[in-house]
């Protein structure tokens, strides 16, 4: 029954319009009514959604990129990017799924690299002729790659659910290949996508542009190498890079370029506030919705419907791949992987599935749900940045949905994919 | 999401009034982040260049990050600015669509409320206790939670009174 | 509760730990409830949420306290600033042993920490010892305090902790636990500090090859129930409750030692390098943080009654 009142109060709010975060916390605040627990926890959930560190990424990351966008930096790092692959038809749908990849091999989170490689490119591409949702879209699941490159803090955090046992230097091991074949298929619908709505090529500029427009914008490049080597070198964590990239995005635009003035700082922060606001309220509102789905063992009523009703290892795979995937719709990443582990990760023991492998997969299942509604907090970050409702987003993110569906089911079925790495290294 | 308020009819000073204080916010948010940008700068440069970790960070951070959050969120709500799918309103006749939206904005009231009368309940408990690592009170981060909430409440409220007279914003 | 609490007429108390299903603290908890259905008759049980389902202990607190949950197991050191006599178990070289450290929970000190729950809506039910803490690292083996110095220590935040590291000359760095194995990959931190178990489980050994027996705390975790659900049971449930949490610190000692051993051989196997420390310069070098906190009067008193009992 609090199940029933927790799921129908949300969609009939949100079917009359109340915004995605109030129609997630007059939900969570109904069923709470009804199990007569305190609405104190209401709040203390809200509190609590925020208080986790990664998240201080969001709106520093997305500071950054409006004024890396209002400066100059971002314009001249695309012209670069654009006279470089300019004659691949959707080439800077592309240069975004490369810059995830490479982003993701500093960052652990979806979030983060939606907040830093998003709030780059999306704009840019928009600028350039690119259709909003396009630009939205390829930027968002791009960003799952971050999930599967070490390092993915979600991988160490399924480690530590599961236990304990569990090496993480295997984990990292095993998301390297499908990490890849992500950025790869990722790669290739982007092309298809491109080539069928008919988006241009730019023409090499020859030489003597391309050198010049390199040298413009090698502050730029400075930027993703100083938090890439940052990072790498362990000066600064993911968090604090977001920091290091708003000084030194102030330090060129306003020193070196001189592009920024009073006015466009005062707009850039202003509105990376703004769009802060909405994205960090609504995931506060998930967690306290998610509060309830745990509280209300939901994770564990589904694995028990999945067990009474698959018999062989196929079938339960498939069956928590499919159980992930609806929980993934309301549930952010961290949460599911907590409240999920100790409940699935027996069940696929039990069918001898590799508990690194599993990780994996749960991993990217529940990634996949960061870019559906109506709890998505890459979706809603992307829509934040490139100025588009979820709406108008969901209508063409399919195929980008479903090429990494596919990745996910090949790195479900074919276990070799993720386990011969960190076989392969330990020998 | 749509873009901020552009009223039809001629603004009212109650009107006026609120875009005042939604910019007043906006800007109490945007001074939160410049020093989050702040913290976790100075976190970076006291570990290595005094080579000393700075323990109030921590603390400070989830403080900045909270007024972030519930002042940009409470803006969001003047501005219209928050996720939202209004399948079936679509759907509906304009009659109900307006009672729709009465709804909707009803809803809104009642979490701000509920924020801010719950988030002032929290900050008061913790209010005599001291943060670990931070000359600030426990439970500083419910402070902007219960303001940002009161805020919300108070943005929607005056908008759903702008609306049930038919006076404006029913988009 | 109505969800939780009314399962076809029977009352059922809901528990949160943030460790995993198999961690001692866990198993005595659900020993606990398996002897309150026993012993009820089906009529008081306990539903568990570990692995941290329901949030972070410092929110379990509150929880706890407002009515959301009935039961959490939280570590002392989260609740030093709220709960000021939790502080006197935290403190450096409080201890001397393991053996020492329940001696002195089962004698009175214990009893008395318990009932300084009541003045903010819980009761304290028991107290769980959870080993003794040591400094692991990247670098080297810490055998004075003097090799602590330079190196940046990751340290759960809490006052003690912060101010103990610094007297010993490292640089106590606050980070949240899920990156603290990259940042001793990164060389961003060089090490950090906990019991053996938890070095074990959070697979920080592989990352930290040096593990010193600098046992500088023990500070143990607790057992609280909240007061109103504490309240709203019959006085026989509320003696029942009361007396087999007590009985459950043995089941949890049991498993504490069989898992410790466990750990303590998977991280010698791994290859984790363990050292003697000279524990009379690490007592001296944390006589100043204990002199301070010992101005309070009730935690001198149990302070002193601690020492007693060494
Ligand atoms: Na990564
Ligand atoms: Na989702």
């Amino acid at each position: 029954m609090g199940i029933a009142i927790l799921f129908l109060v949300f969609a009939v709010l949100l079917a009359i319009g109340v915004p995605v975060a109030f129609a997630l916390a007059a939900a969570a605040l109904a069923t709470l009514f009804y199990l007569d627990l305190p609405p104190v926890v209401l709040v203390q959930q809200l509190a609590a959604g925020t208080g986790s560190a990664s998240l201080i990424a969001i709106p520093l990351f997305v500071f950054a990129g409006e004024l890396m966008l209002r400066g100059g930096i971002s314009e001249r790092l695309i012209a670069l990017a654009a006279s470089l692959v300019g004659r691949l038809r959707g080439g800077l749908g592309q240069v975004s799924i490369l810059s995830s990849l490479f982003f993701g091999g500093v960052s652990g989170s979806a979030i983060a690299d939606v907040s830093a490689v998003g709030g780059t490119m999306i704009p840019q591409m928009v600028k350039r002729g690119y259709d909003r949702d396009f630009a939205v879209n390829v930027s968002i699941t791009a960003a799952l790659v971050a999930l599967l490159v070490p390092p993915s803090h979600n991988l160490i955090l399924y480690s530590a659910a599961a236990g304990g046992g569990l090496s993480i230097a295997d984990l990292f091991a095993a998301g390297i290949v499908p990490a890849l074949l992500m950025t790869v298929v990722l790669m290739l619908t982007g092309y298809l996508v491109a080539r069928r709505r008919g988006y241009g090529v730019e023409p090499f500029p020859g030489m003597r542009a391309l050198l010049l427009r390199l040298v413009s914008a090698l502050p730029g490049l400075g930027l993703v190498a100083l938090i890439f080597v940052g990072i790498r070198a362990g000066i600064f964590t993911a968090v604090e890079s977001a920091a290091i990239a708003v000084v030194y995005a102030l330090a060129v635009t306003g020193l070196l370029y001189r592009q920024l003035r009073g006015a466009e700082f005062i707009a850039a922060v202003t509105h990376a506030a703004r769009t802060s606001g909405a994205i960090l309220f609504v995931i506060a509102a998930a967690a306290a919705f998610g509060w309830l789905l745990a509280y209300l063992q939901v994770p564990a009523a589904t694995v028990q419907a999945l067990q009474s009703v698959a018999d062989d290892k196929a079938a339960v795979l498939l069956l928590i791949v499919v159980s992930l995937l609806l929980l993934g719709t309301f549930m952010d990443l961290a949460p599911l992987i907590l409240i999920c582990t100790p409940i699935f990760l027996p069940v696929a023991k039990a069918y001898g599935i590799d508990p690194i492998h599993f990780g994996l997969v749960l991993v990217l299942a529940g990634g996949l749900g960061l870019v559906t509604p109506p709890v998505g907090s890459v979706l809603f970050i992307g829509a934040a940045i490139g100025k588009i409702g979820i709406g108008q987003a969901l209508r063409t993110i399919w195929p980008f949905w479903l090429a990494g569906l596919a990745v996910l089911l090949v790195v479900a079925f074919f276990p070799q994919l993720s386990l011969w790495l960190p076989a392969l290294l330990k020998s | 999401m749509s873009d901020a308020t552009t009223p039809t009819a001629p603004a009212s000073s109650l009107q006026g009034a609120m875009d005042r204080l939604s910019r007043i916010v906006v800007g109490l948010a945007a001074a939160a982040l410049l020093g989050l940008v702040l913290v976790q700068g100075w976190q970076v440069i006291a570990r290595y260049v005094l080579n000393d970790s700075p323990s109030w960070t921590e603390p400070v951070t989830v403080l900045l990050l909270s007024t972030t959050m519930s002042l940009g969120a409470a803006a969001g709500v003047h501005e219209r600015r928050h996720f939202s799918f209004a399948l079936l309103a679509e759907a509906l006749s304009p009659g109900l669509r307006h009672a729709m939206h009465l709804l909707a904005q009803l809803a809104v009231v009642l979490i701000g409320a509920v924020l801010a009368w719950w988030g002032t309940v929290l900050f008061a408990d913790g209010l005599g206790i001291r943060a670990a690592g931070a000359a600030l009170p426990q439970s500083a981060n419910y402070l902007p939670m219960a303001v940002g909430g009161a805020l919300m409440a108070l943005f929607a409220a005056v908008q759903l009174a702008g609306e049930f007279r038919g006076d404006g914003g029913a988009h | 509760a109505r969800g939780a609490a009314q399962a076809g007429g029977a009352r059922v108390l809901t528990a949160t730990d943030v460790h995993v299903s198999d961690y001692p603290t866990v198993a005595a908890v659900r020993w606990i409830g398996e002897t309150l259905q026993r012993e009820t008759g089906g009529a008081l049980g306990i539903r568990l949420y570990h692995s941290g389902q329901l949030g972070r202990e410092s929110e379990a607190i509150d929880m706890a306290r407002f009515g959301a949950i009935d039961i959490t197991r939280v570590y002392s050191g989260a609740l030093n600033n709220a709960f000021p006599l939790t502080r006197a178990l935290c403190l450096p070289y409080a201890f001397d042993s393991v053996a020492h450290m329940r001696r002195a929970m089962d004698e009175g000190v214990g009893d008395a920490v318990l009932r300084g729950f009541e003045q903010r809506g819980l009761v304290g039910l028991a107290i769980y010892d959870s080993g003794a803490r040591c400094f692991y690292n990247t670098r080297r083996p810490i055998v004075e305090p003097h090799d602590l110095h330079g190196l940046k220590i990751r340290v759960p935040v809490s006052d003690i902790f912060i101010r103990m590291l610094r007297d010993f000359g490292a640089n106590p760095t606050p980070l949240s636990l899920g990156e603290v194995f990259s940042g001793m990959e990164t060389h961003m931190i060089d090490g950090a500090e906990n019991n053996i178990r938890s070095f074990h489980s959070s697979r920080h050994f592989e990352a930290a090859h040096y593990w010193s027996r600098s046992e500088h705390s023990y500070a143990p975790d607790v057992l609280l129930v909240s007061r109103r659900s504490f309240d709203a049971l019959s006085p026989r449930e509320r003696g029942l409750l009361v007396e087999t949490a007590r009985e459950s610190v043995k089941v949890m000692r049991g498993l504490w030692d069989e898992s410790e051993s466990k750990a303590l051989q998977a991280v010698r196997e791994h290859g984790v390098e363990f050292n003697d420390v000279d524990l009379a310069a690490f007592r001296a070098a944390a006589r100043p943080l204990l002199d301070e906190y010992r101005r309070d009067a009730a935690i001198d008193a149990l302070y002193r009654r601690i020492r007693e009992l060494a």
